[in-house]
């Protein structure tokens, strides 16, 4: 969606040669500044690690531990090696729903591009993990219950493998374009009189909670391609 | 976390993606179907064939969910009574 107040695109346009850029993709923009703001807060509470925490290290210790606690419930012992790829990516998609809450800056995920580039990360890991896990034996689990059916079976596991990508693309898209778009509607409705505020505040549970289904169905696909094919 | 709590947040997820998933898979079908005929010139066959293969995989998708939600009422159930042999 066009957002009518954009600072970074109206900051980088002034650069000649990325004007083009700047107005045609504002997402790529945003999805690095979510991604310097992660990096950032990683750097200043990891330069100083010590046993007695400060404040930065002390939140991001208490995040951390709760994503790899659940990681560990979901998935299982297993699931503690791919801890860093889920933490990445319910990090990052929060970060990047609630930007679209602060006035002047724009979800990266209100745009289809971005949530289809964090769904096929998801998609190729999910098979990378279960080759990794099960050899050749991973093919198997495609082919159903036997072996005549197989010709059968494979083509609806990969329809519905496929299914899950663009689901969890939708899903993400659809919900966060459709927050930014109530929002910005009621600001131009009634701005005034604080009306889109109720809204918001929904919107800060709705970005919690589609990062969290993000990132909890990538677990629920890992774990499958690891415990599923006997 | 209790083995009750984190299996329905599974099943809650996974419920959540349920809709959409069946749609989407019947979606997928019809349109793998539809581009492998203006591939090859075998209309209308590729179409029919992959769109009945697409409502079989949302089908199955649902199948499978059932089956775990099966699963988890069963357990429960033996837990319960269990719990009442022990009381």
């Amino acid at each position: 969606m066009e957002h009518p107040l954009m600072f970074l695109v109206v900051i980088l346009d002034k650069i000649p040669g990325l004007s083009h850029f700047v107005h045609a993709y504002p997402q790529v923009l945003y999805s690095w500044l979510a991604m310097v703001l992660l990096i950032v807060i990683g750097y200043l509470a990891g330069k100083s690690v010590t046993l007695v925490p400060g404040k930065m290290q002390n939140v991001l210790e208490v995040v951390i531990d709760a994503i790899e606690n659940f990681v560990v419930e979901m998935v299982g012992e297993h699931g503690r090696h791919y801890f860093p790829l889920f933490a990445t990516i319910f990090l990052y998609v929060f970060t990047c729903n609630l930007m679209g809450l602060v006035p002047g800056l724009f979800s990266a995920t209100a745009n289809i591009n971005t949530t289809l580039s964090i769904a096929l990360v998801t998609f190729c890991a999910t098979h990378y993990v279960g080759v990794k896990h099960h050899g050749l034996k991973y093919v198997k689990h495609f082919m159903g219950p036997m072996l005549p059916l197989a010709p059968l079976m494979i083509p609806i596991e990969i329809i519905s493998h496929l299914a899950r990508v663009l689901s969890l693309t939708l899903r993400l898209f659809g919900n966060i374009m459709g927050e930014d778009l109530v929002v910005g509607i009621l600001m131009m409705l009634a701005g005034k009189f604080l009306a889109p505020l109720p809204m918001m505040g929904l919107a800060i549970f709705t970005s919690f909670v589609q990062a969290f289904i993000f990132s909890l169905l990538a677990m629920l696909y890992i774990g499958g391609a690891v415990h599923e094919a006997h | 976390m209790k083995k009750s709590t984190r299996e329905s947040i599974q099943l809650l997820s996974m419920a959540s993606s349920m809709g959409i998933a069946m749609v989407l898979a019947t979606v997928m079908g019809l349109a793998a179907g539809y581009y492998l005929d203006k591939w090859l010139g075998t209309s209308p066959w590729c179409t029919l064939i992959f769109l009945v293969l697409g409502i079989v995989a949302g089908f199955k998708n649902l199948f499978v969910i059932y089956k775990r939600v099966q699963r988890m009422s069963r357990e429960e159930e033996t837990e319960k009574k269990e719990k009442r042999n022990d009381g």
